[in-house]
C-alpha cells in the first residue's frame, strides 16, 4: 500500500513554520529557553552515564551540569544574564576564542540531581540521537543540533493540528491550513519547539492526541482506539502534564465502546449529563487533594482570576490571569523575562475574546467535545492544585504561561471553524507572519543589542 | 480565483503593516546602554573611605562607550566625590549626590575590543559602598554570601543609537558561542527568510489550499 500523500498546502506550510523554527534556533543564545540548562543536562547525562539525572548518584549541587557545560554557561554569559534584563549574554570576540582554545571540559562528570530530573526519558532519548550524532563537535555544536531536532517536532505539532481540522470539519484546506499555521506559527509555540525541552514533545502528543481522539470517535476503528492509548502513556513518559489526558481517554474510551456496540451517538443530553458529572467529581477530587484547604483553594483561584485582589498569596504575580496566562502563552520569551509592550497583550485579548464569543454559541454538546473538554480542564485544573500545594508548602508560584500550550490545538480549530472569509484567513496568516518577526525582533533586542 | 486574490492581498497587506511597524519601531528605539557588567547591583561590591580605591579587572569591551553609571549609598549623607577611571580614561562624579543614588561619570570615548580595568576613588571626606553583584552567578544565589560582589558597572554611549542602527553589530554578537559556522552572514540571511520567505510560503500555500479544495 502506498502511503498517503501529502497535500501541497500542508507542504508549503511546513516549509513557512520550518523556517521560522530555524530562526529561533539561532536567535536565542544557548541555554536561553525555560530550563533548556537542566534538559541539556539530563539529555548529557543519559548520553554519557547511560542513565538519568539522580540525586543519590551524585548528590553534590555543583554535579548538577558536566564540567564541560559549566565552564560553556560561564563563558558563554548565560549564568550572569538568564532571567536579568539588566545583562547580556558575552559579546566580545575575546571570551569565545579563548574558550575555543582551551581544552574541553570534561561531558562525564556531571548526571547530578536537576530540576528536570523527575520527567521520564521519553524526550530525553529522542534528543540523545542529535547529541550523540554531534558527539565529535563542540557543546555548542550538539546544543544547536538539537534544537534544529526538536524543529522535526514543530512541525509534527502544525500537522497535527492541519490533520485536527480535516478530521472535524472535513476537507477543508483553508481551514486545515489556518489550523496549522496557528498551532506552528504562534510565537511561543515556535520558540519551545525550537528549543531543547520535553515542550517540544509534549505540544506534538497532545496535537495528535486530539486527532486521533476525533478519529476514534468518528470511525469507531479499533487501530485508533489503541493509538490513542498507546499515545497517552508515551505522553506521560514524556511530561507529567500529560496525566490530564486520562479523563479523556477514559471518556472517549467509554464513548468508543458504546458506539461499537452499535448505540446511536450519545444524545446532548447524556453528554452533558456525563461531563457535568466528570466535572464535579474533578472539583470533588480537587478538593479533596488540596485536603484541608478548601478555603485556600477558592482564594488562591478567586486571587488568580480576579484583577481585583492581589494581596492574599504574594507569591502570585499582580494578576494572574493576564501576567501568567495571557502574557506568558502570547509571548514570553527567553526564561519569560521577554515580553511585548502591554498593547500587544491586549490585541490577543480581545482577539481570544472574540473568538470565545464567535465560537462558544456554535459548540453542541457532543461526545467529542466532552472528550476535548475533559484534558483540557483536568490540565487547568491540576496546574492550579500543583500552583496552591507549592505556595502554601515552599511560598512560591509555579504555573507558567506556556503550560496552557498544549491545548493550542482546539484554539487553533475554534479558529478555523469560525473563520470563513478569505481576507480573514488571509489576514490571520499575514498577522502569525509579522507576530513572528516582531517575536524574533524582540528576542535579538534583548539578547544582542 | 476571488478567494485566492482577496486571501493573498489580506495577507500582504497586514505583513507589509507589520513590516513598517517594526521598522518604525527600531528606528525609533534609542539605546543608551552601550553594555554591562556586575548587574544587577544587588549587594555591597566595595566600601570606600575616603581615599580608597576599588577596581574591577579584566572588563571586556564590546561596543564603544563614553560614560559609566554606578549604583552608590552613602549612609543618609550626601555622596563624596569619585573618579572614575576605565583603561586610559577619566571621569568625576561631584560630591552631594543622594544617598542609595545611580551616579554617573563622563570618562570619553573608550573603543570596542579593548580589555580594561575600571576603578573608582574616593576623593571626598566621607564613605561610600558600591553595588554589584557576584561574577558568573546565577539568579538564585545572587544573595549567596559565600560568594564575594564585584562592582556592577554599566557603560553608556556618547549619544544613544536605534535598534535599527545597532542591527549588524547585533547580528555580530548573535553568532558568538554557537556552532562554528554561524556568522553574521546567517543571522541576515534568517532575516530575509522571515520577513519575505515565510510570508510568501504562507502565501503560496494558501493559494495551493483554496486551489485543492475546489
Amino acid at each position: 500500500m502506498r502511503p498517503p500523500r501529502m497535500p501541497a498546502p500542508l507542504k508549503w506550510l511546513l516549509g513557512a513554520v520550518a523556517v521560522a523554527g530555524i530562526a529561533w534556533v539561532f536567535t536565542v543564545p544557548p541555554w536561553q529557553a525555560p530550563d533548556e540548562d537542566a534538559h541539556f543536562a539530563y539529555v548529557q547525562t543519559l548520553a554519557e552515564l547511560g542513565r538519568r539525572p539522580s540525586q543519590k548518584l551524585r548528590p553534590a549541587v555543583e554535579a548538577q551540569k558536566s564540567t564541560e557545560q559549566d565552564g560553556a554557561e560561564r563563558a558563554s554569559g548565560f549564568l550572569r544574564s538568564y532571567q536579568r534584563l539588566e545583562a547580556q549574554p558575552e559579546w566580545a570576540a575575546r571570551p569565545e576564542r579563548a574558550w575555543r582554545a582551551a581544552p574541553e571540559g570534561s561531558r562525564d562528570d556531571g548526571g547530578g540531581a536537576n530540576a528536570a530530573e523527575h520527567y521520564l526519558p521519553a524526550y530525553y532519548l529522542y534528543a540523545a540521537v542529535p547529541y550523540l550524532a554531534a558527539s565529535g563537535g563542540d557543546v555548542f555544536d550538539r546544543l544547536y543540533l538539537m534544537r534544529l531536532c526538536s524543529v522535526l517536532l514543530l512541525l509534527v505539532f502544525t500537522a497535527s493540528a492541519w490533520l485536527l481540522a480535516g478530521e472535524v470539519l472535513g476537507r477543508d484546506r483553508p481551514a486545515q491550513l489556518l489550523a496549522g499555521a496557528i498551532a506552528g506559527l504562534v510565537p511561543m509555540s515556535t520558540f519551545l519547539g525550537s528549543a531543547v525541552t520535553p515542550d517540544a514533545m509534549l505540544l506534538p502528543v497532545w496535537g495528535l492526541w486530539f486527532w486521533l481522539a476525533a478519529r476514534a470517535l468518528g470511525r469507531l476503528q479499533w487501530r485508533d482506539a489503541l493509538l490513542l492509548a498507546a499515545l497517552t502513556v508515551f505522553g506521560i513518559c514524556v511530561k507529567p502534564a500529560s496525566f490530564a489526558l486520562l479523563p479523556g481517554l477514559v471518556w472517549v474510551g467509554v464513548a468508543f465502546m458504546w458506539r461499537r456496540a452499535g448505540r446511536a451517538p450519545l444524545r446532548p443530553r447524556m453528554a452533558i449529563g456525563g461531563s457535568v458529572g466528570v466535572l464535579v467529581l474533578g472539583a470533588l477530587v480537587a478538593v479533596a487533594v488540596a485536603a484541608g484547604t478548601p478555603r485556600q483553594l477558592a482564594a488562591y483561584l478567586w486571587q488568580f482570576y480576579s484583577p481585583l485582589d492581589s494581596s492574599g498569596y504574594p507569591a502570585l504575580p499582580q494578576w494572574p490571569l493576564r501576567d501568567v496566562w495571557l502574557e506568558g502563552s502570547a509571548g514570553a520569551f527567553g526564561w519569560l523575562e521577554v515580553r511585548f509592550p502591554w498593547p500587544v497583550y491586549a490585541l490577543v485579548a480581545v482577539l481570544l475574546t472574540a473568538l470565545v464569543a464567535v465560537a462558544l454559541p456554535r459548540l453542541r454538546p457532543t461526545g467529542l467535545a466532552v472528550a476535548f473538554a475533559l484534558p483540557a480542564l483536568a490540565l487547568i485544573a491540576g496546574l492550579h492544585l500543583n500552583e496552591l500545594d507549592m505556595i502554601l508548602n515552599q511560598g512560591k508560584a509555579f504555573t507558567q504561561g506556556r503550560y496552557l500550550l498544549p491545548l493550542l490545538p482546539l484554539v487553533a480549530l475554534a479558529a478555523a471553524t469560525v473563520v470563513r472569509r478569505a481576507a480573514l484567513i488571509g489576514g490571520l496568516l499575514g498577522g502569525l507572519a509579522a507576530w513572528q518577526l516582531a517575536s524574533l525582533a524582540i528576542v535579538m533586542a534583548r539578547f544582542h543589542a | 480565483m476571488r478567494k485566492t486574490t482577496a486571501g493573498i492581498a489580506a495577507l500582504g497587506v497586514v505583513v507589509v503593516l507589520g513590516v513598517l511597524s517594526l521598522l518604525a519601531a527600531a528606528a525609533l528605539d534609542d539605546r543608551e546602554r552601550a553594555f554591562t557588567v556586575g548587574l544587577p547591583a544587588v549587594r555591597i561590591a566595595a566600601e570606600l573611605q575616603p581615599g580608597d580605591r576599588a577596581c574591577r579587572t579584566g572588563i571586556d569591551v564590546p561596543a564603544e562607550f563614553a560614560r559609566v553609571r554606578l549604583v552608590t549609598a552613602s549612609f543618609r549623607r550626601p555622596g563624596p566625590a569619585l573618579t572614575v577611571t576605565a583603561g586610559a580614561a577619566r571621569g568625576t562624579v561631584a560630591g552631594g549626590y543622594p544617598d542609595n543614588s545611580t551616579v554617573e561619570a563622563r570618562v570619553g570615548p573608550v573603543a570596542e575590543g579593548k580589555r580594561i580595568t575600571v576603578c573608582v576613588s574616593n576623593d571626598g571626606e566621607r564613605r561610600v559602598a558600591l553595588f554589584g553583584s557576584p561574577p558568573d552567578t546565577p539568579p538564585y544565589e545572587l544573595g549567596n554570601s559565600n560568594l564575594g560582589p564585584a562592582l556592577g558597572l554599566e557603560f553608556l554611549r556618547d549619544k544613544p543609537r536605534s535598534m535599527a542602527a545597532l542591527m549588524p553589530d547585533a547580528f555580530e554578537r548573535a553568532s558568538r558561542f554557537r556552532p562554528a559556522w554561524v556568522g553574521p552572514w546567517t543571522f541576515w540571511i534568517l532575516l530575509g527568510l522571515v520577513a519575505a520567505g515565510l510570508p510568501a510560503l504562507l502565501a503560496v500555500a494558501y493559494r495551493s489550499a483554496v486551489i485543492d479544495s475546489s
